[in-house]
C-alpha cells in the first residue's frame, strides 16, 4: 500500500482526490498548504507527494524547492497539479528531479493512471 | 541776435552813406579844382599873351611902371595870380607884380625861339606852393626885347565854409536816399522776420501748419510753395500716423492672439514640446516645463537631451527630427518616469509642415499625455479578467472532478453518490452566485443600474433574508437571533438589490462562523436613519484585513478564511449596493471573537427620493 500525501487548499478537491485515491487502493493523507506538507514530510516521508501550486503559507513551487533543499536524497516523486497559466512559468522545475506535472482540471482517473505509471517506472528504474 | 544784426545793419547803412557822401564830396571838389585849374591855365596863358602883345614902351628905367601891369593893380587882383614879371632878354626884372608875400622865382631864359612861348610847373621859393608859369616874349618891331613871366597858383581843393551848405545838402540827399533804401529794404524783409517768427513757433508746436502771411513777389511765392509743402507734409504725417496706429493695433491684436494661443497651449492637460527642423527646442508649454522640471525660458533654444535622460524617449525624438522626420514609423511610445514608476506617459509625434508646402518640414511637435489612469485601468481590467477566470475555474474544477467521480461510482456506493451530488449542487450554486455577483457589480459600476425604488417595509425584507439564511445552514449547529422593532419607517429601496446585499452579509456570517456559533440580525431606527446590523461570533477579521475586505477579489490570507470557499466579491457588491442607496457599510471586528457589519441608511435621502 503506497502512502500518498495530498497538499491542496481547496477542501472539495482534497476530498474528491482522497475518495478516488482511496478507492484506487492508496493510503491518503491530506494537508491544506505547503507548510503543513513540509511538516508532514518531516515526520514521515510519503511514497508520492501530490501538490497544488497555489496554496497559502507555502506554495507548491516553494515547497518543491524546500524539499530539494531539506531532503537531498529524497526517494519520493512529486506530482504537481498546475493550471495552463502556470505552465509557462515552469523554469524552476528543471532543477528538480522526480517531478511530474498534471494539468487542471485534474481528472481523478488520470491521476490514478499517472500514479500507477510512476510506481511502475520507479520500480523498473530502481 | 536778431536785433543786434538789425542795429548793425542800420549802422552799416549810415556808415555806407557817409562813405558815399565823402566820396561824392571828394569827387566834386576834385572836379571843381580841375575846372579851376583849366580856368587858371587859360587865364594865365591869355594874360601872358595879352601882355606880350600889348604895346610896351621901351624898357627904360625911367618908365614908371608897366601900364598893363598898372592896369592890373588898379583893379582887384586875381587871387590865383601869384606873380607877373617883365624881364629883358638877360632876365633882369624890369617890372614886377606879385601877390602878397610872394617872390617870383627865377626865370629860365628860353634858348630857342620855339620855346619863347611856353608853360612850366614851378614852385614858389618862399613857401613851395605849386605854380603854373606861363612865359611869352615881348617883341618890338619883331624883335625880342624881353619876356613876360606869369605865375598862376595851382588851385587846391577848396574846402571852404561857403561850400558847407552845398556839402550839407549833398550829404543830406545821400543820407535821405540811404534812409529811403533802408526803409524799403526793411519793408521788404519785414515779412521774412514774420515768417521766421512763425516758423520758430511752429517747430515748437510740432506741427506743420501753414504760414499765415500775405506777401507779394518772391516772398509771396515762397509762402505759397511753403504752404503747399506744409499741406503735403501734413497729409503724409497723417498717413504715417494712421499707418502707425494700424500697425500698433495689428501688433496688439497679434500679441493678444499669441497670448491667447499660449494660454490655450498652457491650459492643455498634455505637455507639448516643439522642435525645429534642426532638433532645437522652439516651444514648450507650461506642462512640459513642469514635466522636465525646468522653465520655458530655460528650455527654449536648447537641445532635448539636456532635459530628458530617458534613452527611449530621446531615441524616439531623434528618429523624428531633421531630415528623418519625413518618414515616420510608429507614432507613439509609452514610458514611465524614472522617479515615479507609477506615472505612465504616452508620447506621440506629429510633423509640422509649412502651410501650402507639404514637403517642407518646419519641425516636429511632441505631445506627452499622462495615461497613468488608463494604464491603471488596463491593469485593473487585466487583473479582473485574470481573477474572474481563476474564480470561475475553481468551481468548474470541482464540478469536473466530482462528475467524473459520479461516473465511476458503483451503484452501491450510495454515500459517495450522495456526497458527490451535494458537492456538485453546492458548486453550481457557488458558480451561479459568483456570476450574479459579477454581473451586478459590473452593472452598478458602469452605472447601467438604476435602482428600482419602491416603498419597502424593511422588517419584512430582513426577516425574509434571515429565514433564508437559517434554512441554508445545513449543519444546524448555529443559533440565529432576529431583533427587529415592530415598526420601521418604510424606505425607498431597490428591493432585489438590497436583498442581495443582506444575503451576502448573512451568508458571510454563516460561512465564517465557528462551531456552535451565534448569528444576530437587528435593526434600529434613529431620528436620522435606520441601522441594520449583522453580528456573528465567528472567525473575525484582522485590522489590516478590515482595510481591504471591500476590495474586489480580496480574500484574506488567514488560513481560517482560505479554508472556506469564496471569491472575494461579496462585500464589494454589498458596499456598492449600499452606496447606491446613499447609505454606508461599516465593519467592526476582533479576530477570534466577533464580527459586526452595520448598514446605515439615511431616512431623509430615502424620503427625498420618495418625494421625487
Amino acid at each position: 500500500m503506497h502512502n500518498v500525501l495530498i497538499a491542496e487548499d481547496e477542501a472539495h478537491v482534497r476530498r474528491v482526490l482522497r475518495m478516488s485515491l482511496t478507492r484506487a487502493g492508496f493510503n491518503v493523507g491530506e494537508v491544506p498548504d505547503g507548510q503543513a506538507a513540509l511538516e508532514a514530510i518531516r515526520s514521515m516521508q510519503p511514497d508520492i507527494l501530490i501538490t497544488d501550486i497555489k496554496m497559502p503559507r507555502l506554495d507548491g513551487r516553494d515547497l518543491c524547492l524546500r524539499i530539494l533543499d531539506e531532503f537531498p536524497g529524497r526517494a519520493f516523486p512529486i506530482v504537481v497539479m498546475t493550471s495552463s497559466v502556470e505552465r509557462e512559468h515552469r523554469e524552476w522545475s528543471h532543477n528538480v528531479p522526480g517531478l511530474w506535472f498534471l494539468e487542471k482540471p485534474v481528472s481523478p482517473r488520470a491521476l490514478v493512471v499517472l500514479l500507477n505509471e510512476i510506481i511502475a517506472t520507479e520500480t523498473a528504474g530502481l | 541776435m536778431h536785433d543786434w544784426k538789425r542795429q548793425n545793419f542800420g549802422v552799416w547803412m549810415i556808415a555806407a552813406s557817409m562813405v558815399v557822401t565823402a566820396f561824392v564830396l571828394v569827387i566834386v571838389l576834385h572836379h571843381e579844382r580841375d575846372l579851376l585849374t583849366q580856368q587858371v591855365r587859360a587865364q594865365g596863358g591869355d594874360l601872358s599873351r595879352a601882355l606880350s602883345v600889348s604895346r610896351i614902351s621901351p624898357l627904360t628905367a625911367q618908365e614908371q611902371g608897366y601900364r598893363p601891369l598898372q592896369a592890373l593893380t588898379q583893379g582887384p587882383m586875381n587871387p590865383d595870380l601869384a606873380y607877373i614879371t617883365v624881364r629883358d632878354t638877360l632876365g633882369t626884372v624890369h617890372h614886377e607884380l606879385t601877390a602878397a608875400g610872394v617872390l617870383a622865382p627865377e626865370f629860365n631864359l628860353p634858348t630857342t625861339p620855339a620855346s619863347w612861348v611856353g608853360q612850366s610847373e614851378r614852385a614858389l621859393p618862399s613857401d613851395g606852393r605849386a605854380v603854373m608859369e606861363f612865359h611869352a616874349p615881348v617883341l618890338r618891331q619883331g624883335e625880342l626885347v624881353g619876356f613876360i613871366q606869369v605865375g598862376m597858383l595851382r588851385p587846391g581843393l577848396d574846402v571852404s565854409a561857403g561850400k558847407a551848405g552845398m556839402f550839407a545838402n549833398i550829404a543830406m540827399a545821400i543820407f535821405l536816399l540811404t534812409l529811403v533804401y533802408y526803409l524799403l529794404i526793411r519793408r521788404e524783409t519785414k515779412p521774412l522776420s514774420n515768417l521766421t517768427r512763425q516758423l520758430e513757433l511752429h517747430s515748437a508746436e510740432n506741427g506743420f501748419q501753414k504760414l499765415d502771411l500775405i506777401a507779394s513777389g518772391c516772398i509771396g511765392a515762397f509762402v505759397q510753395n511753403f504752404n503747399r509743402l506744409a499741406e503735403d507734409a501734413q497729409g503724409r504725417m497723417r498717413d504715417l500716423e494712421t499707418r502707425n496706429e494700424d500697425a500698433l493695433v495689428a501688433t496688439r491684436v497679434l500679441a493678444y492672439k499669441r497670448a491667447r494661443l499660449e494660454s490655450v497651449l498652457d491650459a492643455l492637460p498634455d505637455a507639448v514640446l516643439v522642435l525645429d527642423a534642426e532638433g532645437i527646442i522652439s516651444f514648450v508649454n507650461a506642462k512640459c516645463a513642469t514635466l522636465f522640471q525646468s522653465s520655458e525660458e530655460d528650455m527654449t533654444g536648447t537641445q532635448p537631451h539636456l532635459w530628458c535622460k530617458n534613452s527611449k524617449v530621446l531615441g524616439f525624438i531623434a528618429e523624428r527630427t531633421g531630415n528623418v522626420a519625413r518618414t515616420f514609423r510608429s507614432d507613439t511610445i509609452e514610458f514611465s518616469l524614472v522617479d515615479q514608476p507609477e506615472a505612465h506617459l504616452r508620447l506621440s509625434a506629429c510633423p509640422l509642415r509649412a502651410p501650402n508646402q507639404d514637403q517642407h518640414i518646419l519641425g516636429t511637435m511632441f505631445v506627452f499625455r499622462d495615461v497613468s489612469r488608463e494604464h491603471v485601468a488596463e491593469q485593473a481590467r487585466a487583473d479582473f479578467v485574470a481573477h474572474v477566470s481563476h474564480e470561475l475555474k475553481a468551481p468548474l474544477n470541482v464540478l469536473a472532478m466530482y462528475s467524473e467521480t459520479l461516473q465511476d461510482a458503483n451503484s452501491d456506493e450510495r454515500e459517495l453518490i450522495v456526497d458527490a451530488a451535494n458537492v456538485i449542487h453546492d458548486e453550481v450554486d457557488r458558480l451561479a452566485g459568483l456570476i450574479n455577483n459579477l454581473l451586478n457589480m459590473t452593472s452598478i459600476e458602469m452605472g447601467t443600474v438604476t435602482p428600482k425604488r419602491s416603498r419597502v417595509k424593511l422588517q419584512d425584507l430582513i426577516s425574509d433574508v434571515f429565514e433564508q439564511a437559517r434554512r441554508g445552514d445545513r449543519d444546524g449547529d448555529l443559533t440565529f437571533e432576529l431583533n427587529l422593532p415592530r415598526d420601521l419607517t418604510p424606505v425607498q429601496l431597490d428591493k432585489e438589490l438590497f436583498r442581495v446585499a443582506l444575503n451576502n452579509l448573512l451568508s458571510n456570517a454563516v460561512k465564517y462562523s465557528r462551531e456552535q456559533g451565534i448569528i444576530r440580525v437587528s435593526a434600529v431606527e434613529t431620528p436620522a436613519g435606520i441601522e441594520i446590523s449583522v453580528w456573528d461570533n465567528g472567525v473575525g477579521i484582522s485590522e489590516q484585513d478590515q482595510q481591504r475586505i471591500f476590495d474586489k477579489f480580496y480574500r484574506s490570507d488567514d488560513h481560517e478564511v482560505r479554508a472556506r470557499a469564496g471569491h472575494g466579491l461579496g462585500l464589494t457588491l454589498c458596499r456598492e449596493i449600499v452606496r447606491l442607496h446613499s447609505g454606508e457599510l461599516r465593519v467592526r471586528s476582533e479576530p477570534g471573537k466577533y464580527t459586526e457589519f452595520t448598514v446605515s441608511l439615511e431616512k431623509d435621502a430615502g424620503l427625498l427620493k420618495q418625494a421625487i
